[in-house]
């Protein structure tokens, strides 16, 4: 069985609020002092396909990341948690394309890696959180697509599924080829590398392509705005103000708190 | 309620089954903000099983709702939720369709968007 992993590599979203700080004139969040990290979602996705190969007992999984030169750190890393090959489509244009960009580039990246069986991406990215890529991908690609899975087994000729949803899990079915989008669950907490295969990753092949080697419309994968445009940036400013009632009586307080709180809300 | 939507007009579409819980409101109330910004009313598209009291928990916010309640959305099925959201969108052709921030809606948004594609491949 032939697995692709997307990953992402995006500015740690564990930094303290403090110091995360936005650019508004480039309408994006400033490194500052943030790692790079590979988005855990993705992460997940990674694990789980790595535990499924460990219980089938074969399959090969290929690593994917559309980003800057850097990236390669995140793809380094999935090889050393043992994914058997890694591929990068470097990003020399708009360093956060929308959804449906990466979605069309990752889809020409997967035709030429060749047909897979399964793909995941994670389920959605730590720093933008639009949670669009992998259902736009599978569109781009003409799969079905299954959300939020945690988990996977394999069932004769399909794979099993379990999929969170907002009040339970749902087990389906699904033929491959199939696209499923990963969300964390206890069992797919990401393992730790060893060093040795940290070190060992550096040694291994890394598939590089531009834009250009991937028969897309390249410009307007650069420009990245074929779904939408971030017009606009800001870190929401909390305001607090504290008022007390008056009033002679408590039910005069009472009354004059209860109108408060209506002429408040229905200015909302 | 009227299912006549106008170019201003905001569409919601939520799941019957969800009930009327956190996303719902939110997404009721970013509806109903929005709608009021455009100068248009808000529809919503009611989905499922307890479409129809739904609908009525939500019929305080909107102006006009559709109830999709036959036997064969009873259980969310993403294909046919699809193809009733698509239609129902489609033939309303509002300013903006919102989903809410919950698991259905996160699996049919991008598809939605990616619906003429789909439409082509038949």
């Amino acid at each position: 069985m032939k697995l692709l992993v997307c990953l992402k590599q995006i500015l740690d979203p564990e930094i303290p609020a403090r110091d995360f700080r936005v650019d508004p004139v480039r309408r994006e969040a400033e490194r500052g002092a943030a790692n790079l990290v590979t988005n855990i979602f993705c992460e997940n996705a990674l694990e789980t396909a790595l535990q499924f190969r460990e219980r089938i007992g074969s399959g090969k999984i290929t690593a994917l990341s559309f980003g800057a030169a850097t990236a390669e750190d995140s793809l380094r890393k999935a090889l050393a948690m043992k994914a058997d090959e890694a591929a990068l489509v470097l990003n020399d244009g708009q360093p956060h394309p929308d959804p449906l960009t990466v979605a069309r580039v990752l889809a020409a990246a997967i035709r030429k890696l060749g047909g897979f069986d399964l793909v995941m991406v994670g389920r959605e990215a730590g720093d933008w959180g639009a949670g669009q890529t992998g259902g736009l991908l599978a569109e781009e690609l003409g799969l079905p697509c299954v959300s939020f899975v945690d988990q996977i087994e394999n069932a004769g000729s399909k794979l099993r599924l379990r999929r969170q949803t907002d009040t339970g899990w749902e087990i389906l079915e699904a033929e491959p080829p199939v696209v499923v989008t990963i969300t964390n669950d206890e069992h797919n907490v990401p393992r730790i590398p060893k060093v040795r295969d940290v070190m060992m990753s550096y040694r291994q092949p890394l598939l590089q392509w531009t834009l250009d080697d991937l028969g897309i419309d390249a410009a307007e994968a650069r420009a990245g705005t074929t779904y939408y445009e971030v017009v606009d940036l800001s870190i929401p400013q909390k305001e607090t103000r504290c008022e007390f009632v008056t009033g002679d009586t408590l039910d005069e307080r009472t009354e004059a708190f209860a109108q408060r709180i209506v002429a408040v809300t229905s200015a909302l | 309620m009227s299912e006549t939507v106008s170019m201003n007009d905001v569409v919601i579409c939520l799941f019957g089954a969800a009930g009327y819980d956190k996303s719902a409101q939110g997404l009721a109330g970013a509806g109903r903000r929005l709608a009021d910004e455009l100068g248009g009313r808000l529809h919503a598209i009611v989905v499922g099983a307890g479409a129809a009291t739904l609908a009525a928990e939500v019929a305080g916010v909107v102006d006009s709702a559709t109830v999709v309640d036959q036997a064969e959305l009873a259980e969310y099925h993403p294909e046919l939720c699809l193809s009733a959201l698509t239609k129902l969108c489609g033939d309303l052709s509002p300013r903006a369709v919102l989903l809410g921030n919950d698991a259905y809606s996160q699996e049919l948004a991008p598809p939605s968007r990616a619906s003429p594609q789909r439409q082509r491949r038949g």
